[in-house]
């Protein structure tokens, strides 16, 4: 057997040796025996999907949902008009009156939504302004960020980016003329994507270098906010709601036996 | 692939599971959660250290390792045909890994989501002196080809034999050296790049 090790200077072999990865974090065993507790007939892994329920007419062709696409979008269109003040301000709210009052039929029409959101009152007697624009639950609730970025504020090495941070981006909130939000995932997201790949890179290094709870709690974020993209992209309609066991378990991964 | 791991179908037998190996796998294939359990906090940095250099990424390693896991557990009466769990678990991993890699070129997304969203928080220019070397060696090996950083990961890492290797990756062992002694190579080009450029000036530009 040839050593592993041989084809390589001792430099060579010291900058590789320096690669070290940390294990595991600390919750996942307890997470990996959630998802075995979660898991049904494991025994029969390979059985296929059920296959989709036969819908008469389409899914578009369903009285219920055509009714309520109809209904919702004559409400997107008249809140619109209002909103833009086309019907004056009496009739403004006469029509906000009657848009609020329709949303909340077309709401409960829908089936609730099987991911995990952060669940948001929805109160129909609110004004319009409040409940035209179609709020979604955000990715990763902000509270959940607060901690991190407090601790991370509270950090000297890293306070003076956070603050730096936070003060651009309320000026860009106060600048588009939006009320001060504290900060999602999402729109971090957005923002690290918008940045050059060099920049990406020392970002990602500098993660590293944070100290071992804050990555704990930020690789949290990630896997929560993963786990809702998963789930949003299984819930979304259209023939993706029923994939494929193949395409769901990658026929190369499993070393099935020979 | 497995056919190193599984008895049956071996072509080079390895050293059989030790006894307590053994008797927590027959737990498992009675659907003992707590064997189970044993199983994960004994041997999860196996998938999970595999995992994290060929994806560059701790929370994709964490998916990888419970997947492959989950596997072992799904096996449910077949797990006892395992001749060698830490093995069984390599081979797993790697080839999920393979499959993730696969998927994110098809996709277009080198860089995934997991470090796109750990990289959101600001972080300490001043933090980045540590671990230079060792991001270097990150650095060069992120950059070879799939395969050429699996057999890397599998021999230099895992120190595994190369026909071993092979078998994983679904080999021939000559076309296993083959791609070895490319992917040294590359790694050594790799490296020597790096450290023409300095191990920590790739992003002069940054504020």
């Amino acid at each position: 057997m040839t050593d592993p090790r041989d084809g390589f200077t001792a430099e060579e072999r010291a900058v590789l040796d320096a690669y070290r990865v940390s294990g595991p974090s600390v919750d996942w065993v307890d997470r990996v025996m959630s998802a075995v507790d979660g898991e049904a007939q494991p025994s029969q892994p390979s059985l296929p999907p059920l296959p989709a329920p036969r819908r008469r007419g389409g899914r578009w062709g369903r009285p219920v949902v055509r009714a309520a696409l109809i209904l919702s979008g004559t409400a997107m269109v008249t809140a619109a008009a209002a909103e833009q003040g086309v019907f004056g301000p009496v009739a403004q709210r006469q029509v906000q009156a009657v848009v609020a009052a329709a949303l909340a039929p077309v709401t409960r029409t829908r089936p609730a939504a099987p991911r995990a959101a952060v669940p948001i009152a929805v109160d129909s007697a609110a004004p319009l302004a409040a409940a035209t624009p179609p709020v979604l639950p955000p990715a990763t609730a902000p509270e959940r960020i607060a901690p991190v970025l407090s601790r991370l504020q509270a950090n000297p090495q890293t306070a003076p980016r956070v603050a730096r941070y936070l003060e651009r981006r309320a000026q860009r909130q106060e600048a588009r003329g939006e009320a001060p939000t504290p900060p999602d995932l999402a729109e971090l997201i957005r923002d690290y994507r918008q940045l050059p790949p060099a920049r990406q890179k020392r970002l990602r290094e500098q993660l590293r270098r944070l100290p071992p709870e804050d990555q704990a709690e930020i690789r949290a974020l990630i896997r929560q906010y993963r786990a809702e993209r998963r789930a949003s992209a299984r819930s979304a309609p259209g023939p993706a709601e029923a994939p494929s066991a193949a395409a769901e378990e990658p026929a190369t991964a499993e070393p099935a036996s020979r | 692939m497995i056919r190193q791991f599984v008895s049956g179908s071996r072509p080079r037998p390895p050293a059989p599971a030790g006894a307590d190996e053994a008797a927590l796998l027959a737990r498992i294939a009675r659907r003992d959660a707590a064997a189970f359990r044993t199983v994960v906090e004994r041997y999860g940095a196996v998938p999970h250290r595999i995992a994290a250099r060929l994806l560059g990424s701790p929370v994709d390693a964490e998916d990888v390792a419970q997947e492959a896991l989950l596997r072992l557990w799904r096996l449910a009466d077949r797990v006892t045909e395992i001749r060698s769990l830490p093995g069984w678990l390599q081979s797993v991993a790697t080839n999920l890994c393979l499959d993730r890699l696969r998927q994110r070129a098809r996709r277009g997304d080198a860089a995934a989501l997991p470090e796109d969203l750990a990289d959101t928080v600001p972080g300490a220019d001043s933090q980045i002196a540590l671990g230079q070397t060792a991001d270097a060696a990150q650095r060069a090996i992120a950059r070879l080809p799939d395969r050429q950083r699996a057999a890397i990961v599998l021999t230099y890492y895992e120190e595994l034999p190369n026909a071993t290797a092979a078998d994983m990756l679904d080999m021939t062992i000559k076309g296993f050296e083959s791609l070895l002694f490319r992917a040294r190579a590359a790694l050594r080009q790799e490296l020597a790049g790096l450290r023409r450029d300095g191990w920590d000036e790739d992003d002069p530009g940054h504020d």
